[in-house]
């Protein structure tokens, strides 16, 4: 039996021509537990429970949406639960390596604790070559003060689908930033949502990818700005080639009392192939006048100037697509501020070292 | 906390007179068969326009509302007078034939005084009829065809009426196409023939008197290859308690290496829906032009789209809004790159004040086969206060590599900087918000006539302007 699933919805519909306003999807009606080790950080508790009804994090929006958080919740699984304590500052990551078969999902909680600093890696990879699907779900509770980091790396095989959904609920000045890196996986959707209720919050997400043969890649990324002097930027940038698809779909919405802060998105899409399908919706929803909001995007193929460039330097053509291709990748990979990590996950990519 | 200069509401009453209607012949509220055929008997329609109507009619009863926009509520067909004329309306071409009480509202308009002046022809719509049209004897000569569509569509481009007529803006395309379709009335027909240059502009004024009415004008312009024309469009009518509808719509033929620019300065009273359909195609190496100006109505939906079908085809669109209290603007533009190396440049600016919405929509759509399509797109949003909105909903969908596209939107306050800068020089400041509100429209008052461009700019003015609190 599947279950029919809307998410990613668009916080604003626009012409439904257009068919980006949300997607429509089928799962599974049960999901098993999909195989994770850890490996801990000092100062970092990390447990697995039932999920907590009492906190009110199951409540937080997701970038998915309440259909994809209300399903999630149905599944009765156990949920890894990520604590960093009132003034913890941990040095080092805090590693997830999720394996996935078809059916399987992993679920998150993760509490960081006034002022304490948490760094979270997750590598979702799939544990055979069999085609399936499965999901992720992570929950958020940043306390006052609080800085969070999540780096996800999604190499799934070219048979296999992934839905991942994060909704994250922001205090006083407290930050999460989140790296998604995507180079595997056929049909990947994400979605991430910030409420950012504390004044002088942080919220961040910077996408690279690199989406080829027939591979979709779905995104809704909200930062919703309630306290003051807020900040969050929502970027993205990749490769589609061949027959990819990728939906890029930003919101930043100034609501109302949000006074001094500041909103910026990008994105930047270099298009390969001529059979690939690009959309990107950057949306800016704004009730306060004393913000600052920006967007920009670039979409196109890679100039002429620098194809010339490097195959006077005896580059194939093919070979400066593969360079331009890993460069967006490694763009975001150099934001994670661990040498060791950095190189694993470029090891794990098959991504040369500069 | 920062302190903001108080600013009232415009005073509209340049625009806020009435006529009262004694003497007119109108169907009754609400739309039905009977109403449509009604209609299409007083016009003395050919059988293949009634069937148009009562196919439309057909389309809009089976089609639901769009699930995105400003909500229209407040719009209840049943009260909607769509067709009403004075009882012995005859268009002229001859202001001193035009009924006094009518003639008088369009000079108090201006318009027979910019006829006079810089315009080569001038059509003028009351309610749901031409009352006035007339093209300069040198403009004729040169074969430039002005005239009422209902005139031309029984005269010798009968033909070419038909094969155009509702085939850019269908009846399927959405609800209020579909009830344009059924009940439209009044509205232009332009043909520029090959290689002529129409040197000033040709300008319809559609003035909706009634209170409960609706009007829906249809005009069509065909710019034949090579020539050149810069059509105006003017509307404007007196605030009442209950509500007017606007479903206009607008084709527009750019042939082969013509250029045609649409401006409109649109200025409908606080209580109209504005529910209007722009369309243009656009043949190889042609090139549409839009200047557009949004003050007025309630609601509106607005979204001039341009299909550049022809290789090398190009579109400009410059663009302001203008949302204050009452007002839920929902303007933007819409474009389709489908021959190859086209181009399409939009540059639009919004602002919101006293509790308006303005919400700036656009989609930039680029086909499998446009190689070579550049496409930049410049919105900016200008927030007065806080209790305002302004929404910005772009998107593009792209299916060609070899393109290059570029998106930037940008929204916030009157810079404290700028305020402060032209303070220090001596200018109090309720008068530098206006300057620099003035220089943030800027973009289209540049592209504007001057007459126009100075009526802009009164309105952004009249908006701005009040006492400090």
């Amino acid at each position: 039996m599947a279950r029919d699933i809307k998410i990613n919805t668009l916080p604003a519909p626009t012409w439904t021509w257009l068919r980006v306003n949300d997607v429509n999807i089928k799962l599974a009606e049960s999901f098993t537990a999909a195989d994770i080790s850890v490996e801990n950080a000092a100062g970092v508790t990390v447990s697995e429970n039932d999920a907590d009804l009492e906190s009110g994090i199951r409540a937080v929006e997701t970038g998915m949406g309440s259909e994809m958080a209300a399903f999630v919740d149905g599944l009765g699984l156990k949920v890894k639960r990520i604590e960093a304590a009132e003034g913890t500052k941990a040095e080092s990551f805090v590693s997830f390596k999720a394996g996935f078969t078809d059916g399987q999902a992993s679920l998150y909680e993760v509490y960081a604790g006034k002022n304490s600093e948490l760094k979270i890696f997750i590598d979702n990879y799939s544990t055979d070559e069999s085609e399936g699907s499965g999901l992720s779900d992570i929950r958020f509770r940043l306390e006052e003060g609080s800085k969070v980091t999540l780096i996800q790396v999604f190499r799934q095989n070219s048979s296999f689908d992934f839905y991942d959904n994060i909704g994250a609920d922001l205090g006083k000045r407290a930050e999460l930033r989140i790296v998604h890196i995507v180079s595997g996986t056929r049909n990947l959707y994400l979605g991430a949502t910030g409420d950012q209720k504390g004044d002088k919050s942080y919220f961040g997400i910077d996408t690279g990818y690199i989406r080829k043969a027939s591979e979709k890649l779905d995104i809704n990324y909200v930062a919703r700005q309630r306290g003051k002097q807020t900040e969050s930027s929502l970027k993205a940038g990749g490769v589609l080639r061949d027959t990819s698809y990728k939906c890029f779909r930003a919101t930043i919405d100034f609501i109302n009392g949000c006074t001094e802060s500041k909103g910026d998105e990008r994105e930047e899409v270099l298009l390969m192939d001529p059979d690939v399908v690009n959309k990107t919706i950057p949306l800016i929803l704004c009730a306060e006048d004393d913000v600052e909001g920006t967007h920009g995007a670039s979409i196109g193929r890679l100039d002429e100037d620098i194809i010339f460039y490097f195959k006077s330097r005896g580059m194939t053509e093919d070979q400066i697509m593969e360079l331009m291709a890993a460069s967006k990748l490694i763009n975001v990979i150099n934001l994670i501020d661990d040498e060791n990590l950095r190189a694993s996950v470029r090891e794990s990519l098959e991504i040369e070292a500069d | 906390m920062k302190e903001k200069a108080h600013v009232e509401d415009i005073n509209r009453s340049l625009y806020d007179f009435r006529n009262v209607d004694t003497d007119v012949y109108k169907v009754e509220s609400g739309l039905t068969e009977e109403i449509v055929r009604q209609i299409s008997k007083e016009k003395n329609d050919p059988e293949w326009m009634l069937e148009h109507r009562l196919k439309s009619l057909e389309i809009f009863n089976n089609m639901k509302m769009s699930e995105w926009g400003p909500p229209i509520d407040g719009l209840h067909m049943d009260n909607i007078v769509t067709y009403i004329k004075p009882k012995d309306n005859k268009m002229s071409a001859d202001w001193d034939e035009v009924p006094e009480e009518i003639k008088s509202t369009f000079e108090k308009l201006g318009i027979p005084q910019a006829e006079r002046e810089s315009l080569a022809g001038v059509g003028a719509q009351y309610d749901s009829e031409l009352v006035y049209h007339n093209v300069r004897e040198e403009v004729a000569a040169q074969g430039v065809i002005y005239t009422d569509l209902e005139s031309a569509m029984h005269g010798e481009r009968g033909d070419m009426i038909r094969e155009h007529f509702m085939k850019l803006i269908t009846p399927n395309d959405h609800k209020f196409a579909a009830l344009h379709g059924a009940v439209w009335s009044g509205g232009s027909f332009v043909y520029v023939p090959p290689g002529v240059k129409v040197e000033i502009p040709l300008q319809s004024y559609f003035r909706l008197n009634a209170p409960g009415a609706g009007q829906f004008e249809h005009t069509l312009i065909i710019v034949d290859e090579g020539a050149d024309l810069h059509f105006i469009e003017g509307c404007s009518a007196p605030k009442y308690n209950v509500a007017n509808l606007h479903a206009g719509a607008v084709e527009l033929y750019v042939g082969k290496n013509a250029k045609l620019r649409y401006s409109t300065i649109e200025n409908w009273s606080k209580n109209m829906y504005n529910l209007n359909t722009k369309r243009a195609t656009v043949e190889e190496g042609g090139k549409m032009e839009w200047v557009s100006g949004s003050f007025g109505s309630h609601v509106s939906y607005l979204y001039p789209m341009t299909i550049l079908k022809g290789d090398s085809s190009k579109v400009e669109f410059t663009g302001i809004t203008f949302a204050g209290n009452g007002q839920n603007l929902d303007t933007g533009m819409k474009v389709v790159h489908s021959g190859k190396n086209t181009s399409s440049s939009i540059n639009t600016k919004s602002l919101s004040k006293d509790g308006g919405i303005s919400t700036f929509r656009s989609a930039v759509v680029v086909g499998k086969d446009a190689k070579g399509a550049k496409s930049v797109v410049d919105c900016s949003s200008l927030m007065l206060d806080n209790i305002s909105r302004s929404d910005t909903i772009p998107a593009m969908d792209i299916r060609c590599d070899e393109v290059d596209i570029g998106h930037e939107a940008k929204i916030g306050r009157i810079s404290d900087e700028a305020v402060f800068y032209l303070m220090s020089r001596g200018i109090p400041e309720e008068e530098a918000k206006t300057m620099i509100v003035s220089g943030f429209a800027d973009n289209v008052s540049k592209e504007l006539p001057l007459e126009y461009a100075v009526e802009m700019n009164n309105l952004i003015r009249l908006e701005m302007v009040g006492s400090i609190g």
